[in-house]
């Protein structure tokens, strides 16, 4: 290409041209983080839940949950890390800015979430399950607008599944019903499923279809 | 009376960087020159030029130990690329 002077006709197709090739396109491994959350979720919560059964419900078995924060937070910074290189290939588009922005919010609301649970830990009240909640509603809502913002069908539904079921719970917290090891956690691992590592894998196979 | 379309903006290079960079918030001066096919001693006059109007901030960091030239819009370049499309869109209603 070069600085010549366009026609009118021609200007309007070039624009054309730029714009259909600059739109987003999926890139391999785009699915990667969600699977790793995905995953991470999953069998940190089934840990957790065979611990609870196997200690008859000791409550300080809740505290691997913080093995989610760890080796989630650990694996995403070096996805990150491997993603910093895209920029010179692929260009930062809105639709990745307010993916991050979601996330981050989400983020530091699971982080307030959780400081705010460890210190009424401090007072004897068993919050835990303030987390769980969390986990089920947050994670859905991010998920589900996260669809809608990618166009991607299984992650709203995925994530619409896990904002009924938080809500669910959250009624039977409100209303005194007793949470039992036995429901909850295989709802918060299928949760976690439906939510994060079918989309993810989803998008894997779209990216490498279009690639 | 039909508006004068912006010779800055009316040259093959300078419009598709900005159609590029209309459509995403930042884009590397090497994903440009890929999409462009321009060579880089052209791209970067031209990058200057629209820099210079005002259109576009070009930011040069490091990754690592590699050179990043990062382009974007400025909201006067999105002002000033919207005017264009109008009055080419009525260039080519009269046509």
């Amino acid at each position: 290409m070069e600085d010549k002077k366009l026609n009118n006709q021609e200007s309007l197709e070039l624009i054309t041209l730029m714009i259909n090739q600059t739109k987003r396109k999926l890139h391999v491994g785009q699915g990667n983080l969600l699977l790793w959350w995905g995953y991470t979720s999953a069998i940190v919560g089934l840990l957790v839940g065979l611990s609870l059964l196997l200690t008859n419900g000791n409550p300080a078995c809740n505290w691997l949950w913080f093995l989610i924060w760890i080796i989630g937070g650990i694996g995403m910074l070096v996805i990150k890390r491997k993603d910093k290189n895209r920029i010179e290939k692929e260009p930062f588009t809105y639709v990745d800015r307010i993916s991050s922005n979601l996330w981050g919010t989400i983020g530091w609301m699971f982080v307030l979430g959780t400081l705010m649970s460890i210190g009424f830990q401090f007072f004897g009240k068993d919050t835990w399950v303030v987390m769980l909640v969390f986990g089920f509603l947050l994670a859905g809502f991010g998920s589900t607008m996260q669809g809608y913002i990618i166009q991607e069908k299984s992650m709203v539904a995925g994530g619409a599944f896990s904002l009924v079921v938080g809500t669910f719970v959250l009624c039977c917290v409100l209303s005194g019903v007793k949470l039992a090891v036995y429901w909850v956690i295989p709802l918060f691992i299928v949760c976690f499923i439906v939510m994060m590592i079918i989309p993810g894998h989803v998008l894997n196979a779209k990216a490498k279809k279009q690639c | 009376m039909l508006k004068e379309l912006n010779p800055l903006l009316h040259s093959q290079l300078r419009l598709a960087i900005m159609s590029i960079l209309m459509n995403c918030e930042e884009a590397s001066f090497v994903y440009i020159k890929e999409q462009t096919q321009a060579t880089a001693g052209n791209l970067s006059v031209q990058l200057d030029k629209l820099e210079a109007a005002g259109y576009i901030t070009v930011e040069k960091k490091f990754q690592g130990k590699k050179p990043l030239t990062l382009c974007s819009v400025t909201d006067f370049g999105k002002e000033a690329f919207e005017e264009y499309v109008i009055a080419l869109s009525d260039y080519l209603k009269v046509e």
